[in-house]
């Protein structure tokens, strides 16, 4: 797959401060990358050199393959973004802002309208339309700066901490606005402070500490889940795994040995028996089933690499 | 993706912020004091005169009535200035409006010029509303508008402009709107005439100063002499008025070093 974002040893300093140190990121078109830190760990200096708003200190990135650093403007075109708060014109409605930032973005008439309407439509605006930004709550300013972000359907999309000051209604929306963005093609770079949030929506997730990139971890399907190891005494009948793969409880079953399986699995010792139970049932003999680690959560990468200092 | 064209881009930051500044209370505000200026300045002039020896001497024409009566015009224009522009970049970032605006691919050129031209348009009908009623006042006393009057409000428009860049520079040097707003009136209001009339009692022409240069406006009705011979104390000092040609040179030199500013400071001003 395509890079969407790519940075190399992009660092940022504020005076003395060294927000950035040396990021080398990459981001993959179509995927959602959990950006996650403490507070001042330099994850919304990223977003800002990457939306254009900020300078690097040194260094070069990249958006859709166009340089960032050396060409603002025309990887500006390939970006939607909702960096730190952004507030809505007073004196402009919903309808209005949308129509003139998409006017900027260059869109013709007609796609303009029909994009303000699916986009005020997305993200439940429709009633507030023709509200003007004065009268927006923070939860609509903070949808409507999404429905700005993604209303030229832009490649890649940052969006800083989107779900800040939504309701948990609208938090399911936006998840769910992240994921159809990600299944057009769109690569997105979310940073938040809701670690299940992250955990949910993310396919992987980069942990930044003081303005370094500690790790880069695909985020399973299996996150949360307890690992176990499952032997067997001679190979298991395909009925046997089979059912077992769809057995309550059951996140993953992959073979790892000839006779050894890695399972994936979130559920009472109770299920785990009846787990047993129907291998055994189905002529699987289990010849072991231990833990092989504790749940691999966000949370608990996160406090590993980062420790306690505050989570965002 | 296509990158729409500067023009495009430009027409629509004038169109949408013009439309603000129509919805904002700036316009009834500067109605309000436009009204205001128009008040005094028809009604102040024959009190001015009474109050100078000289003056009273003297009967009151048009041409000197026009004349004091647009002294006011140079006040009115400052005032637009500061209202329609003086927070016009600090408040992007300040506001937290830049957060919206500044990711798109718009160029900050764009966005100055189309911002300005939308500033401008409110700012020259506030001054344009100015002159029309002392030019209304004027021909209800005196049954006829003196020669003069009209380009009397050419160079109020002409200084409004230089004024409005120079508000725009301020605000894109500042990072507070309210710090913005008091720096351009210090500015026009006390540093520059200060300066002026240390230039005057020192028997120079303050060629550097724009409050100097909008003594064309009321000048292009009565010279210089009608003034001293008028006794009016501040004019008398101030009796050496700019050529037009001084006066044009200075706007122009204050409208092209405020924009150049403001383009230099907000291109490289970073959000924070």
């Amino acid at each position: 797959m395509a890079l969407a974002i790519r940075t190399e040893s992009l660092s940022k300093a504020y005076g003395r401060v060294l927000a950035l140190r040396g990021l080398d990121l990459e981001v993959e078109e179509g995927t959602v990358f959990g950006y996650l830190g403490p507070n001042g760990a330099g994850k919304t200096t990223t977003m800002k050199i990457l939306s254009g708003l900020a300078r690097a200190t040194a260094g070069r990135a990249w958006v859709a393959g166009v340089e960032v650093t050396a060409n603002p403007r025309a990887a500006q075109a390939l970006i939607g973004a909702v960096v730190e708060v952004p507030r809505p014109y007073p004196h402009l409605t919903v309808a209005e802002t949308l129509r003139y930032l998409g006017e900027l973005r260059g869109l013709k008439t007609r796609v303009l309208n029909r994009r303000v309407e699916e986009v005020l439509g997305l993200l439940g605006l429709e009633q507030v339309a023709g509200r003007r930004g004065s009268q927006l709550s923070r939860g609509m300013q903070q949808r409507l700066a999404l429905g700005a972000a993604i209303l030229a359907s832009p490649p890649v999309l940052l969006l800083d901490e989107p779900t800040s000051g939504l309701d948990p209604a609208g938090i399911v929306e936006v998840r769910n606005l992240v994921r159809q963005e990600a299944a057009r093609g769109a690569a997105v770079f979310l940073s938040s402070h809701l670690l299940r949030e992250v955990q949910e929506t993310a396919d992987v997730v980069g942990f930044l500490h003081r303005g370094v990139l500690l790790r880069v971890a695909r985020v399973s399907e299996d996150a949360g889940a307890e690992s176990y190891i499952l032997e067997f005494a001679q190979e298991p009948p395909a009925e046997a795994l089979e059912v077992a793969s769809r057995m309550p409880g059951v996140v993953s079953l992959e073979r790892k040995a000839p006779l050894r399986f890695a399972l994936g699995f979130r559920g009472s010792p109770t299920e785990r028996g009846e787990l047993v139970a129907a291998l055994v049932r189905r002529g699987a003999k289990v010849s072991y089933l231990g833990l092989a680690s504790p749940g691999g959560s966000l949370e608990e990468m996160y406090i590993s690499l980062i420790g306690g200092e505050g989570e965002e | 993706m296509s990158r729409p064209g500067g023009l495009s881009q430009g027409w629509a930051v004038f169109r949408y912020h013009l439309l603000m500044h129509a919805r904002s209370k700036r316009i009834p505000g500067g109605l309000a004091m436009v009204a205001l200026a128009a008040l005094l300045a028809l009604t102040l002039p024959p009190l001015a005169l009474r109050m100078s020896p000289a003056g009273l001497q003297r009967p009151l024409t048009p041409e000197t009535y026009a004349a004091l009566s647009l002294s006011f015009a140079s006040t009115v224009a400052l005032l637009s200035a500061v209202l329609f522009g003086s927070d016009a970049i600090s408040s992007e970032f300040e506001r937290g409006t830049g957060y919206l605006i500044l990711p798109y691919p718009v160029s900050r050129g764009t966005l100055l010029v189309g911002k300005f031209l939308a500033s401008l348009l409110p700012t020259w009908s506030m001054v344009a509303l100015f002159c029309g009623a002392v030019a209304f006042g004027v021909r209800v006393r005196f049954g006829a508008v003196p020669q003069g009057v009209l380009a009397g409000g050419a160079w109020a428009l002409a200084v409004a402009g230089a004024e409005l860049a120079v508000a725009y520079a301020i605000s894109a040097l500042m990072a507070s709107s309210a710090v913005s707003v008091v720096a351009t009136l210090l500015l026009f209001m006390l540093f520059l005439p200060l300066l002026d009339l240390a230039a005057g009692l020192a028997g120079a022409r303050p060629l550097y100063s724009l409050s100097w240069a909008s003594n064309i406006i009321e000048a292009s009705v009565v010279g210089g002499a009608e003034w001293e011979a008028l006794g009016l104390a501040a004019r008398r000092v101030l009796a050496r008025n700019p050529s037009p040609g001084q006066a044009a040179a200075i706007a122009a030199a204050y409208l092209a070093v405020g924009l150049s500013v403001a383009w230099a400071r907000f291109r490289s001003r970073e959000v924070k």
